[in-house]
């Protein structure tokens, strides 16, 4: 559902004819509107949380698909992202956690 | 030869062995003979130059050095590597990675921050061509990259390696989606070379690059006049490729390929925008290039399964709805696209890939993914190895279709595949074809090592597997059999006829097109019932030997090996098909050691991201073509025979001239294949 919700205001004013059904070329700005709807989705939730984790790093994927200048793969991460962020699929039980290497370490 | 005088400077965070001064060109390129009768390589990779996360180096050193990095992380040691990276443009300086790699002393960089300074030897004053963008977002228009950043990197990482390393492309299509691209002609890392056919085909063919001006003289005048900036969606688009195919042909018939990729994964093709290929696109591909578009390419990204799809970087809309066995519908299924194109008895073979980006929630230097592996990592597409292997070698071992697809290890560097006639001495192997009598009985060899390990950072029970009671470690390698599956052969469709353009459909309606009726698993082998035999580095040798009968149709047999039995929950059919790799995610993890990264549903794990990938594992192999004697040639033979020709007159026209570029050739002798 969220996936056709992104995809809606990507295809509003834009044609896409022949038989076979297809995705118009999205748009800077579609890509810019799925990532900020994305990362306000992601705001919501606690700092810690490992579902927003994994939703911020496909919106910074999101971003650098943008400055390639393909933005349907932009739409995809964000897509992904609120996917991660609506249905929690990431959680932890006491005492795990998700180890990620950091730049100092 | 490279200049004793130049240095070669590397940043910290991309140093995985120390450098020398650049090697000459008289050293022996590729002398160093493995023993490996096939060598592994990638095809498509990105780096910082578009949308990948780590510098060109970086990925080049992770992809092809042994042993660990020195900032952590383990080297895959890739035989050969092409750097496949989108066409267009992109903001970010590639001779660094980005921060959201983590890796130490490595940040994010922009064109903007480094123009005018020195950097691991390379020294950009400008951006060039069309202006595009401002500020940090100023983009360098991509075939200025690939002339002036990812080839020098490749010329100074080339004798750190004694690997082969080529230049290449991911062309974003003109009407369509993706295709990886290579031109190596007067690519010469060891001596006077460069990478400026494939830049000028970026320029001239990629529809993302919208620079209207390209290289320009001293005087200020256009090099390379006359770009189509205009026809770049739909069915303009698909002519515009069309021209680019036919342009890669005309120039450079031997030494370039065009191979579309991931070709499900934008659906159907639109009329009016970019979208995917259909049967009809592949044919004319192939029509317009038959010794350059002689493939289909699987799609990478392999850790991206979730508990809603996504392996292979395909949502629901991709042509099948998603990947099976982590490939893609065209190939996948028994019957499909591909066995369509080979129906016709079109040289169109089948490659793999990593379309190595990023590690999704980990850092580049994590064992663990949720997005891509680094190339040779998961993905290894092997090419029959050379006395003298170089980057014509890649080449010519692809456009043979003498070549395999191997995911997760599976199979190894040694694999047989191969048939002949009851009157043969000699075999056949994979991309050519058999000539046999009507009713001849035909012997079918196959013989492969299953390694002792892969990559696998886990050595729990493949999660798969042990819904049925199977106990084996992810880290370790198994077949469960190998499907032959044959399909006719009926002859080449003509552009306009009946059957030669065929609906499709995106999701899984498109999974139920049959392109090829005739398209059966001739055969199931199970690994338990070939001569096994175990090695002492504790691999497995696998072989075993059957008949098929010819009739008096064209056919041709291709195999595919997988670790998953027949139907098995989740995972595959009745018949052994792989099923929606989507329905993986329906199986739970449950051994204690199952990784923190991993999807829950109702607080239990589930198979996915690179659990996911190393559980579902397949290879694929080429097919060898059979044709009744009498009857005429099959376009694979003649198109093969089209190379061998253009072969024979490009070395008669080569050797009454002196090339600059080559002068090492000509110096300390070469095959007729070492050339621009």
């Amino acid at each position: 559902m969220l996936r056709l919700i992104t995809f809606g205001f990507v295809l509003i004013g834009l044609s896409c004819g022949g038989p076979s059904p297809c995705r118009a070329e999205p748009s800077r700005q579609d890509c810019d509107a799925a990532v900020a709807q994305a990362r306000a989705l992601a705001a919501a939730l606690p700092a810690d949380n490992l579902s927003r984790y994994f939703a911020e790093r496909d919106l910074q994927q999101a971003t650098v698909e943008a400055g390639n200048g393909e933005f349907d793969e932009c739409l995809d991460m964000a897509a992904r992202a609120a996917v991660e962020v609506k249905e929690r699929r990431h959680e932890l039980p006491r005492g795990e956690t998700l180890k990620v290497l950091k730049p100092d370490e | 030869m490279v200049p004793s005088t130049k240095k070669i400077l590397l940043t910290a965070a991309s140093v995985s062995v120390a450098l020398t001064q650049a090697a000459t060109a008289s050293e022996g390129f590729g002398d160093r003979h493995k023993g490996n009768p096939y060598v592994a390589g990638d095809m498509h990779n990105h780096n910082t130059c578009t949308d990948g996360s780590v510098s060109a180096g970086y990925a080049i050193d992770r992809s092809v050095a042994t042993g660990v990095a020195a900032a952590g992380g383990n080297n895959f040691d890739l035989d050969w590597f092409t750097l496949g990276n989108h066409g267009g443009s992109g903001n970010r300086d590639c001779r660094f990675s980005d921060t959201s790699a983590n890796i130490p002393g490595d940040t994010t960089t922009t064109w903007s921050q480094t123009l005018g300074k020195t950097i691991d030897g390379i020294t950009i004053t400008s951006l060039k061509g069309t202006p595009n963008g401002t500020g940090d977002n100023a983009a360098m228009w991509r075939w200025q990259s690939i002339k002036e950043i990812e080839y020098p990197i490749i010329v100074n990482r080339t004798p750190m390696y004694d690997k082969v390393l080529v230049e290449g492309l991911e062309w974003i299509v003109p009407g369509h989606e993706h295709t990886d691209v290579a031109v190596i002609a007067g690519q010469n890392p060891r001596g006077f070379g460069n990478a400026d056919k494939m830049a000028e085909y970026e320029f001239r063919f990629d529809r993302a690059d919208t620079d209207a001006i390209g290289p320009v003289t001293a005087k200020g005048q256009q090099i390379w006049t006359g770009k189509d900036n205009v026809n770049n969606n739909g069915t303009a688009g698909h002519q515009k490729a069309l021209t680019g195919i036919q342009w890669l042909q005309q120039n450079n018939p031997l030494q370039s390929y065009a191979i579309p990729t991931h070709s499900e994964r934008a659906g159907p093709f639109s009329p009016t925008s970019s979208n995917g290929y259909n049967i009809e696109h592949f044919r004319d591909f192939n029509n317009a290039g038959p010794t350059v578009a002689f493939g289909i390419e699987s799609p990478g990204h392999m850790a991206q399964g979730t508990t809603t799809g996504g392996s292979g970087s395909y949502t629901t809309g991709a042509v099948g709805g998603g990947t099976y066995g982590m490939g893609g519908i065209y190939t996948a299924k028994v019957g499909g696209l591909w066995d369509g194109l080979l129906g016709e008895g079109r040289n169109v073979f089948i490659f793999v890939s990593s379309d190595w980006h990023n590690r999704g929630a980990a850092g580049a230097r994590d064992s663990f993914t949720t997005s891509d592996f680094i190339p040779g990592e998961y993905t290894k597409l092997y090419v029959p190895n050379r006395e003298h292997f170089r980057a014509q070698s890649i080449i010519d071992g692809m456009r043979s279709g003498n070549s395999y697809s191997v995911n997760a290890d599976i199979v190894g560097p040694d694999l047989v595949f191969h048939a002949k006639g009851a009157f043969d001495l000699d075999w056949k192997t994979m991309g050519e074809t058999l000539v046999v009598r009507p009713g001849e009985k035909i012997t079918l060899e196959m013989q492969m090592t299953i390694p002792a390990k892969n990559n696998s950072p886990y050595s729990f029970n493949n999660p798969l597997l042990a819904q049925i009671g199977i106990k084996q470690p992810l880290n370790k390698p198994s077949l469960d059999h190998i499907d032959l599956i044959s399909g006719q052969i009926t002859g080449v469709i003509a552009p306009g006829a009946p059957g030669y353009a065929v609906p499709n459909a995106a999701g899984v309606a498109g999974a139920a097109i049959v392109y090829n009726p005739t398209t059966t698993i001739a055969q199931q082998i199970q690994a338990s019932k070939m001569h096994s035999q175990r090695q002492p580095d504790g691999s497995t040798r696998l072989s075993f030997t059957t008949t098929f009968t010819a009739g008096k149709t064209p056919f041709y047999i291709r195999p595919r090996g997988t670790n998953i039995p027949v139907a098995t929950p989740n995972v595959s059919d009745s018949a052994g098909n792989p099923l929606l790799d989507v329905n993986n995610a329906q199986v739970s993890c449950t051994d204690p050691a199952c990784p923190a990264h991993l999807q829950v549903v109702n607080g239990v794990k589930k198979v996915t991201f690179d659990v996911q990938a190393y559980s579902n594992v397949w290879f694929y192999a080429n097919p060898i073509f059979v044709r009744p004697e009498g009857t005429p040639k099959l376009l694979v033979e003649k198109n093969a025979e089209l190379a061998e020709k253009l072969g024979r007159v490009d070395d008669h026209d080569h050797h009454f001239g002196f090339d600059w570029d080559r002068w090492d050739h000509w110096a300390f002798g070469g095959d007729r294949h070492d050339r621009d």
